[in-house]
């Protein structure tokens, strides 16, 4: 039987058979997801996964990339997005 | 479009966003470019053409122009109202040309800064915080010890005297 604590859905089941024929269930904690790009959805890159604990221990710039928009959109985003900034600043002259 | 004295917005990088000139054009699609740092904070570097978005503002520079002289054709032409940033001061235009001049000639190495290390400071450190230190101790050590001590002692030493006395002649 598991523990009370290991019955979540947060948990993953690996079923092993052990040397004298039986087969055993080991728990794990599940993978957690990427972080994706707030405009187009793909996984970033730079941006670590793990769980909270994990992250916190990191240092600041171990966590996402040193640019605007860093860990919340992608490279190519964010320079599509300076670029249209530029042009509509200089339309408005 | 790109050409020297073109002024341009950064859009890949940490310095995404900001703006800066171009100096010269280099060969295979590359560009030298500077803010100057102590203006917009973009310092000077080779960089793609790809990584930078023309405007329509230009500035009459020389190719390879010092960053002194970029300052003073922004200041003719009136570039920071357009581009919405500070005129930096003598002192930070000074301390961004230490910064840089520091990163031409790289950090020193462990061996010579670990002999500058030992010809500094046993010589001064030491012989200072001994002078120092022990003067302030002392008179703040001498002050209690004069007001308390002679309360504290008649009391303890005389019983002990008359009981050594007491005791000695009786044995006797």
């Amino acid at each position: 039987m598991p523990t009370p604590a290991q019955r979540s859905t947060s948990f993953r089941k690996n079923s092993v058979t052990t040397p004298g024929g039986k087969v055993n269930i080991h728990y794990t904690k599940k993978d957690t997801s990427h972080a994706r790009c707030g405009n187009c959805r793909k996984p970033l890159h730079g941006v670590p996964t793990g769980t909270i604990a994990e992250i916190a221990k990191l240092g600041k710039t171990q966590k996402r990339p040193d640019r605007p928009f860093g860990g919340n959109l992608c490279s190519a985003c964010t320079r599509a997005k300076m670029k249209l900034k530029n042009m509509e600043r200089w339309d408005n002259d | 479009m790109i050409e020297v004295g073109r002024i341009c917005m950064k859009t890949a990088g940490r310095e995404a966003g900001r703006f800066c000139v171009v100096l010269d054009v280099l060969e295979d699609g590359f560009v030298l470019v500077t803010g100057p740092k102590a203006a917009t904070t973009v310092k000077r570097r080779k960089c793609s053409i790809h990584h930078v978005e023309p405007t329509p503002e230009t500035v009459k520079i020389k190719k390879n122009a010092t960053d002194h002289e970029v300052l003073s054709a922004y200041k003719a032409a009136g570039i920071y109202k357009k581009l919405e940033v500070k005129e930096p001061s003598a002192k930070d235009v000074e301390k961004a040309a230490a910064a840089e001049k520091k990163r031409a000639t790289g950090p020193k190495p462990k061996s010579q800064k670990a002999e500058e290390k030992a010809e500094e400071k046993p010589k001064e450190a030491p012989i200072e915080k001994k002078a120092e230190k022990p003067e302030p101790k002392k008179a703040k050590a001498e002050k209690p010890k004069a007001v308390k001590k002679p309360a504290a002692k008649p009391v303890a030493k005389k019983p002990v005297k008359k009981t050594t006395k007491k005791a000695a002649p009786k044995k006797k």
